[in-house]
């Protein structure tokens, strides 16, 4: 192997997979935001069971989650205040509060347990009420009411310990219900682990799926929009501080219990560490955007970091200063990342890949190679000149009537002895592209940008089907279809058809051509079943499909992998695809059947030298993308009308061609009728025909497929 | 990797020159004036013309010096035949001519066509690509631009595409076997004009899209001076115009994929080693329409139509100058047109004679009403 085909080599299984792509493709879901904190935290686990001694031991892991939930219920709460749009810094301060509430509930009032929690949630509700009344009702700013209330409540909360704290510390009061809350497991969980997973999924639910939560993130998200839908975000916002409070409360409910009792450092720093777990957890500070789980990551994050650093022994400001720029870095990639992901996806969706086409067949005239050129299509008769805008294929009926799909959504029939009439037969929508007659002389059209559709001979419009099975490998949901391009449709009513990529559409599918990866598909549509599903996937732009005379393959054009294959749909290789022609000197577009038992293959592009060099570098190809606009983009030569003959082995025998495109440029199609073959062009303003001398004058291709006529589909029509 | 240098280059330097292709606005408004020319003579591969003064127009044809009487309309003479294609020629003052030959230097020839001297070296250096002769009313010599030292003047484009700047401006005594240099390495320096009655020379470099004046008589003044940069084609001959001003010809137009592969060295490399030149990305003297030959997206028929703002491979450029080198006007030859590739534009006795190379015409336009000069 010499150098230059090492280094070919080398391109392309560098090229072959994109990470770029599956960066954008990743980075477009939903659930890939969370997907980062959460494997940082199942990281942050993993090392600490590595380097702190008994660190993974149920012991370990039950006292770990105990004083866990309690932060839990904290970082909800500052979680939901985010959500809002506000914050609120006073959480640390009213969960110090309650705390003492619930211990001078239980140990001075001796209230019954049940009653404890409540006096205590409504003692948090009530200090968060206030907090929701300033805030929702005064509309003062969130951030400086909050810290107000933190500091006013964190001094009300020193008078009252230090008047009490010795009458609480006497109390003799038990109660197993009070050593539940405070020690007891079910399944191997604390007790307070329980109470934190009941209270995420009842907020969950309610944020994610109720209608106040549904105002509540539409607060957060942009409050003049929200009033403008009739949202009242006074109310709104008070009860957001509301369950805070109550949330703090909950959490300081099961920290009483633990500890009974109450030292000037509870709920201390709080406020910022719930910070900083949220935030981390990827809920931004704009406001709108987060989730319950995406606290409780950033609180399991933050909670383990700081425990883990604290059981190796650092002391404690080396953990307040790891949490400040934990909160630091969170904050710049919140900013950040939440601005520019639309961006950054986009700027990594088109990864070019290394393609060769191998040498370049002779198109010279006179070289005797089945593809020379010649100018056999110059004298083409034009149909409809001018009066049809980008004829992409075209299909006669039994009468001889001419259709065709336009750019407008249209579909045309010409008829009349030179065509000359011009109705416009069905008005479907999306871009039609491949036509095809049914048994019962429906005429079936792959829209693109809708899907399979079908016009009865009335010319009423029906869908057949606009989705197939999602492919499950992919990162994307495929299940839509988008560019659907050409079809054909089988003797037993199955109708093959293809889907060009699904990664573009309809304006930017030249995009796919250059990046040369392959995301078309073939699909097959079941009548019977009306089931859809995938056959062929991964084809460089899935284009032209027609049966087989035998009907027992069924060939497809794969326009930018330059090659026409065959999918073989009965007999010993039913299933199997193979390649029927390699390195085509163009890009194939539409495949009709042949009166002579071969086939017509139309290539809408040739190759240009400098377009397989081009091929061959994929990072030129990148930056020509990104740097210059679509009109300077290379193409390979569209401006050029070319007809290939195949026999019915599918094997090339014979080319018409229209040189530079002077009346048939872009031909995308062609049918054979009547001793006629009829050119269609995806972005031309005409249709042509010519004479085919050696022709069946006959033959037509309904009666290829379906038969004459019986008397049973005219009863039906 | 250039992407990156040139990322870091604006953050460092913001205020750096830019290179974006200027639109073609203001003066450079387009038209189909060039298009709607007369053609004067139908030729195969004209580079350029002179006249006599008395009707007769002098044209260099492949490796034919030709004279057509009545300025095109009458019969056609052959004055000599080269063993190679002319790349230049001018007419002195006596009548005689200095052409430059392709890959072979200088000859100057008598009025009657036979070869008086030549010289075939400059600096020790092969004279390989003469593009443009102009005499010097003083002295009687020739001033020439050689395009590369590198290249025949026929195998311009790889000269382009090598990044080349290699060329130089000469003088030549006539008759003497020795040139002498006057400025070097230049980016394809492409036509030559004498100025101010011999204080001064404007020429033009393709490579760099500029127009330059060399002052010979020295003082206070620099020798070399920058007149107009950042052109949005590839200049070629440059002569007076009457009432004062020039005629600039441009062989072709800077596209920004052609400015791209000039960048990407490794796509450029390739291309040159595996393709035929005439299929390459770059500029033409004309377009042929071959499926071989690179398309763009914008170029693409649609509805039958090849939009004429496309980006072109070839196309025809006419700019008149006024005085102080402003662009006044120009005619246009569009992408959907074919007088494409003005090798040169000569104004004898208020008509102005243009070259079109690339569809071997030589055009004529009549004397304007109005041609007034505003500079």
């Amino acid at each position: 192997m010499n150098t230059a085909s090492l280094s070919a080599a080398f391109k392309r299984v560098r090229y072959k997979w994109s990470p770029r792509q599956t960066f954008a493709d990743l980075f477009s879901k939903t659930w890939m935001e969370p997907a980062i904190p959460f494997s940082v935290l199942v990281a942050l686990v993993l090392v600490f069971a590595a380097t702190v001694p008994y660190y993974a031991t149920l012991g370990n892991a039950q006292s770990l989650g105990r004083s866990f939930a309690e932060f839990g219920f904290v970082a909800i709460a500052m979680g939901l205040s985010l959500i809002s749009g506000g914050i609120d810094l006073s959480v640390g301060s009213i969960f110090a509060l309650t705390d003492f509430v619930a211990l001078v509930a239980f140990n001075l009032w001796g209230l019954p347990v049940p009653l404890v929690v409540l006096v205590t949630v409504v003692a948090g509700g009530l200090l968060g009420a206030v907090n929701g009344l300033f805030i929702g009702f005064l509309r003062t700013r969130a951030f400086l009411s909050t810290l107000v209330t933190l500091i006013v409540y964190r001094g009300v909360f020193d008078l009252l310990t230090l008047g009490w704290s010795g009458q609480l510390a006497m109390s003799t009061v038990s109660s197993d219900a009070w050593d539940a809350l405070a020690g007891g497991t079910a399944l191997g969980l604390p007790a307070d682990v329980w109470g934190l997973a009941i209270v995420a999924a009842i907020g969950h639910i309610l944020l994610s799926r109720s209608r106040l939560g549904r105002h509540l993130v539409a607060v957060g998200a942009s409050r003049r929009s929200a009033r403008h839908a009739g949202i009242s975000i006074r109310g709104v916002l008070f009860w957001t501080y509301v369950v805070s409070g109550m949330l703090c409360a909950l959490g300081a409910v099961f920290f009483a219990a633990r500890l009974s009792s109450s030292g000037s450092q509870t709920g201390q720093g709080f406020a910022f560490e719930a910070l900083a777990a949220v935030m981390i957890g990827g809920i931004s500070i704009a406001g709108g955007k987060g989730s319950i789980g995406r606290a409780l990551i950033g609180a399991g994050i933050i909670y383990v970091l700081v425990n883990g650093l604290v059981q190796l022994g650092f002391p404690g400001q080396v953990t307040t200063a790891v949490n400040g720029f934990i909160l630091l870095t969170a904050i710049g990639v919140d900013v950040k990342w939440s601005k520019n992901r639309a961006k950054a996806i986009q700027k990594s969706y088109v990864n070019p890949t290394y393609l060769d086409y191998g040498a370049l067949p002779d198109t010279q005239p006179g070289s005797g190679s089945p593809y020379a050129m010649n100018d056999r299509l110059r004298g083409s008769e034009p149909i409809g000149l001018d009066q049809v805008e980008g004829p992409e294929d075209i299909i006669l009926d039994r009468e001889g009537r001419l259709y065709t799909g336009t750019r407008q959504g249209w579909i045309l029939r010409f008829s009349g002895e030179r065509f000359e009439r011009r109705e416009v037969f069905a008005r479907i929508g999306g871009r039609p592209l491949g036509l095809a007659f049914d048994r019962d002389d429906n005429l079936i059209v792959c829209a693109a940008g809708m899907g399979l559709y079908g016009v009865r001979p009335d010319g009423t419009v029906f869908k057949l089907t606009d989705e197939t099975n999602r492919t499950w490998w992919k990162l994307v949901d495929d299940s839509r279809l988008k560019l659907t391009d050409d079809l054909d449709i089988a003797p037993d009513g199955k109708i093959y058809f293809s889907e060009g990529t699904t990664r573009y559409d309809m304006t930017t599918w030249p995009v796919d051509g250059l990046e040369g990866r392959g995301s078309g598909r073939l699909v097959c549509y079941d009548p019977a079943t009306r089931r859809t599903r995938t056959v062929v996937h991964d084809v460089r732009f899935c284009n032209g499909v027609c049966l087989s005379h035998d009907a027992r393959s069924v060939l497809f054009c794969e326009t930018f992998g330059l090659r026409l294959m065959r999918y073989w749909i009965e007999g010993p290789k039913r299933g199997k695809v193979e390649v029927a022609i390699d390195s085509l000197p163009g890009c194939p577009d539409n495949i009709n059947r042949a009166s002579d038992g071969g086939y017509w293959l139309a290539l809408v592009a040739m190759r240009a030298p400098v377009y397989d060099v081009a091929m061959r570098m994929p990072g030129f190809r990148m930056r020509m993308i990104k740097e210059l606009p679509f009109d300077e983009w290379l193409f390979p030569g569209i401006n050029n009308g070319c007809i290939v003959k195949l026999d019915a082995e599918a094997r090339p025998v014979e080319s018409y061609w229209d040189p530079g495109g002077e009346s048939h440029p872009t031909l995308t199609s062609m049918r054979e009728d009547r001793g006629y073959l009829y050119l269609g062009g995806l972005e031309n303003n005409r249709i042509g025909r010519i004479r085919l001398p050696d022709a069946d004058p006959e033959w037509t291709s309904c009666e290829n497929y379906w038969g004459k006529r019986g008397t049973a589909a005219r009863a039906n029509g | 990797m250039s992407a990156t240098l040139d990322m870091l280059g604006s953050l460092l330097f913001p205020n750096r020159e830019q290179h974006a292709i200027p639109a073609l606005d203001g003066a450079y408004s387009p038209n189909n004036d060039l298009e709607e020319l007369r053609p004067a003579a139908a030729l195969d591969a004209p580079e350029d013309v002179a006249a006599d003064g008395r009707g007769a127009l002098f044209a260099a044809s492949g490796r034919r010096l030709l004279r057509l009487a009545g300025a095109g309309a009458g019969e056609t003479r052959l004055v000599a035949e080269f063993e190679q294609p002319l790349s230049a020629l001018a007419r002195l003052a006596d009548g005689s001519f200095v052409v430059g030959l392709n890959g072979a230097g200088l000859r100057h020839v008598s009025a009657g066509g036979e070869a008086l001297s030549g010289v075939e070296r400059l600096n020790g250096v092969p004279l390989r690509c003469v593009t443009a002769i102009a005499e010097d009313p003083q002295r009687g010599g020739v001033y020439f631009t050689v395009g590369s030292s590198r290249h025949d003047a026929e195998d311009w484009v790889w000269d382009l595409m090598e990044r080349n700047r290699s060329g130089s401006l000469g003088y030549w005594t006539l008759g003497t076997g020795g040139a002498e240099p006057l400025l070097e390495a230049l980016a394809y320096p492409n036509g030559v004009e004498v100025e101010d009655g011999g204080e001064s020379l404007l020429f033009t470099q393709s490579w760099s899209h500029s127009l330059a004046r060399y002052r010979l008589t020295g003082g206070a003044h620099r020798d070399f001076e920058p007149v107009i940069g950042n052109m949005p084609g590839y200049p070629a001959r440059i002569a007076a115009a009457s009432g004062g001003g020039h005629w600039l010809a441009m062989f072709a137009m800077r596209t920004q994929l052609v400015e791209l592969v000039l960048k990407e060295r490794a796509f450029a490399r390739e291309m040159m080693a595996s393709v035929h030149p005439a299929l390459w990305i770059r500029p033409a003297l004309r377009t042929t329409g071959s499926h071989l030959e690179p398309l763009q997206g914008g170029g693409i028929k649609k509805l039958g139509i090849r939009k004429p703002w496309a980006p072109p491979r070839s196309y025809g450029l006419v700019v008149r100058l006024d005085r102080h080198c402003e662009p006044l006007y120009s005619l246009h030859s569009r992408v959907d047109g074919k007088n494409h590739g003005v090798t040169a534009a000569r104004e004898f006795d208020g008509r102005l004679f243009v070259v079109s190379k690339g569809n071997d015409r030589i055009l004529v336009r009549e004397p304007q009403a109005q041609e007034a000069d505003h500079g």
